[in-house]
This record gives structure tokens, sequence and C-alpha cells, in this order.
């Protein structure tokens, strides 16, 4: 068995309103998601829903602190309804670039745990520049089968985005 | 010419997703290391990743300073003024800085070098996105330099202005100090999934 196994790449060839992985076994240690992604809101960032098992309820948190310019800035939000993972290029944003991302979803499949996320996450864009590492927490311990992920301002996502979910082995 | 290990009798197939593509121990002599797609459709061909990832483990041995910044430079392209900007935000024990630059991909800052304590290295790990895509190349960064009393940790992210592949990447510091012997830097190839 691989260490590290590609289990979905999509690669938007238009534009989209959400990007999904599903029937994800639960026979990995961890997962990661690597994905270059642009959003098609209006202004100069937008920001990454991101819900496991289709739970709409105000089940997430997260927390971020990011380097913006010269700017050190830190955020949080409580019994939301999605983990957030923000500040990722728009079509408002100076230059047509799009935002690296890595996500590590911990411990996925355990039962006993809530779930916790780790995203480390680059929108360099001119002036608007942005670097910054969150945390999320989803308060269930449900083994994660299914990633949406969308925007919050919409209208979409935009072609060229590409996402891989990986599943991580520990032999 | 042997296939790559993804194709197995002719037939695609999904194995591990990180492939290792060259690692390289630097003698001590060296001020740049420049690692290049081999073309060939074996492991080092980089036409066939998606995504990059190099991790460093550094220090210069000359220069006269305890601080050095390792920058990585896609297809050798030097800085003109236009082509790279980046975004970082570091901690150095007492406070964090955040700056926005132009010039470079950032693969570590205050990596030790000539002064710094004996033996003492610094970590960076630098993921390339979606490196063989018609888009402007993007970048993370993370680094651990710490140097007994003085250091930094950070992030960092970087876009390369050009639309084009990435064939080669050249590792040096940002002032051209020598590596030490003891540095090495090794590239991982990502793979997509390929098999429905």
């Amino acid at each position: 068995m691989a260490v590290i196994e590609a289990i979905a790449t999509t690669y938007l060839e238009a534009d989209a309103a959400s990007v999904t992985f599903s029937s994800i076994p639960a026979t990995y240690e961890h997962l990661q998601l690597r994905m270059s992604w642009r959003d098609g809101s209006t202004g100069t960032y937008g920001m990454i829903k991101t819900r496991f098992n289709g739970d709409t309820g105000n089940n997430y948190q997260y927390h971020l602190m990011r380097g913006y310019g010269t700017t050190a800035a830190t955020d949080t939000a409580a019994s939301t309804d999605y983990i957030a993972n923000n500040f990722v290029i728009a079509e408002g944003s100076p230059r047509t670039g799009y935002t690296s991302a890595i996500v590590d979803i911990l411990d996925y499949a355990n039962t006993n745990k809530n779930t916790t996320t780790q995203t480390m996450l680059g929108s360099v864009s001119g002036t608007v520049s942005q670097v910054v590492f969150h945390s999320g927490m989803w308060d269930s311990t449900a083994a994660v089968n299914t990633i949406l992920l969308t925007y919050v301002w919409g209208p979409d996502i935009l072609r060229g985005t590409e996402v891989t979910l990986y599943g991580l082995n520990s032999s | 010419m042997a296939d790559p290990a993804y194709i197995v009798d002719g037939v695609l197939t999904d194995g591990e997703a990180w492939v290792g593509v060259a690692s390289h121990d630097f003698t001590g002599s060296e001020t740049s290391l420049t690692l290049t797609s081999t073309d060939d459709g074996q492991v080092g061909d980089f036409s066939q990743y998606m995504d990059l990832v190099a991790i460093a483990y550094v220090r210069f041995s000359s220069g006269g300073s305890a601080d050095g910044t390792l920058i990585c430079e896609p297809n050798s392209d030097t800085y003109t003024g236009s082509n790279y900007e980046s975004q970082r935000f570091d901690g150095d024990g007492s406070s964090v800085t955040a700056a926005g630059w132009g010039g470079y991909i950032f693969v570590g800052i205050g990596m030790p070098a000539q002064t710094a304590t004996a033996n003492a290295y610094g970590a960076g790990i630098l993921h390339l996105f979606d490196i063989n895509s018609g888009k402007y190349k993007s970048a993370v960064s993370q680094n651990a330099s710490d140097r007994d009393g003085a250091g930094k940790a950070g992030i960092g992210a970087a876009t390369w202005l050009n639309q084009g592949p990435i064939t080669s990447l050249k590792f040096r510091a940002s002032n051209d100090y020598t590596f030490a012997a003891g540095s090495r830097i090794d590239l991982f190839g990502v793979l997509p999934r390929m098999v429905a």
C-alpha cells in the first residue's frame, strides 16, 4: 500500500459551484487536500467554505493568523456552519493568479475525536498579498466521508481551479 | 529504458503519490544548485507532476554573517523587478513581522550562516503548485531556523509571474553565499489521481 495515495483529483475546465469528494474510504490515517484555487467573487478575496458529511449546522469553528503586507492579524469564529479557509484570490484581485493551499485533516476516521484541520494558504497578488495559517474544527466525532468545498460569496469557483485529495497511511 | 513506477506492464496505475525526484548533498564549495527536468518520462521528468515539493536543510559558510536567506528561482529566472511577488510572516522570538517583498520565492529566512552556532542547520519546505499549467506559478513555504538564542520561524507565499511550465529549479542564497558541507536539498514530485 502506498504511504501517500492520490484518492481523487478535480480540475475545473469550467466555472463551478463546488468541488465535492465523496465516499472517502476510512482506511487512511490522515487526509490532505492540495489545491490551486481562484474564487469568482468580485472582491479582492474570497473564502473557501468547507463542510463535512453534508453537515450544514453551526458545528464548526476556526482560527487564523496572517501576514498581509506589513500587517500581522488574527481572526476566529465559533459556532459557524462551515470551516473557513479565508483570503483566497478572487476576481477583484490585481493579478490573474491562483491561491495555493494545503489542508490537513487529521485522524479523520476516528469516531472518538472531533475532526481538526490545519491549512497553509498563500495568496500573492500584488499589493494585497497574504500568507495565512488556519485551524479548523468540526464538532462531530463522525468519520469524515464527504468533503464539500465551495465559496462564501460566489457566484462560482473559477476554471483552472485544481484540487487533489490525498490519503496518508502510516506504513 | 524503464517505465516509471505508475506504469505497470503498460497500464497506468496509482501508486505512491509522492515520488523522489532528486537529492543533493552539498560538498562545501557550491553557491547554487539547479535541479533540471530530465524530460525523458522517468521520475526526473517534471512534466508528469502536479506539484513539486523541495525539502531543504542547509547552512551557509561564507559572507561573514550569522544568517542567510535561501531562495528558489524556477527556470533560473532572476529578478527583473516585475517577475516575482511574495509575502512573508515570521517570528524571531520577540516579535512577529509581516512583509511583502518582490524578487524571490523564499524557501527559508534566517538560515544559519558562517558565524552562527556550529553545526546548526535551518529547515525549509517549499511547495510549488500546478507546475505545468498556464497559470502564474504559486508557492507556499515554511521554515525553521534556530541558531541558539537567535533565529526565525516563518511561513511564506510567492508567485512567479510566468505562465510557462517549470522545467528547472535553482536554489541559492540571496547574496550568493556558499552552501556549507552537510547541507542537503531533496526534491519530490506530487502526482494527481490518474486512474478513475
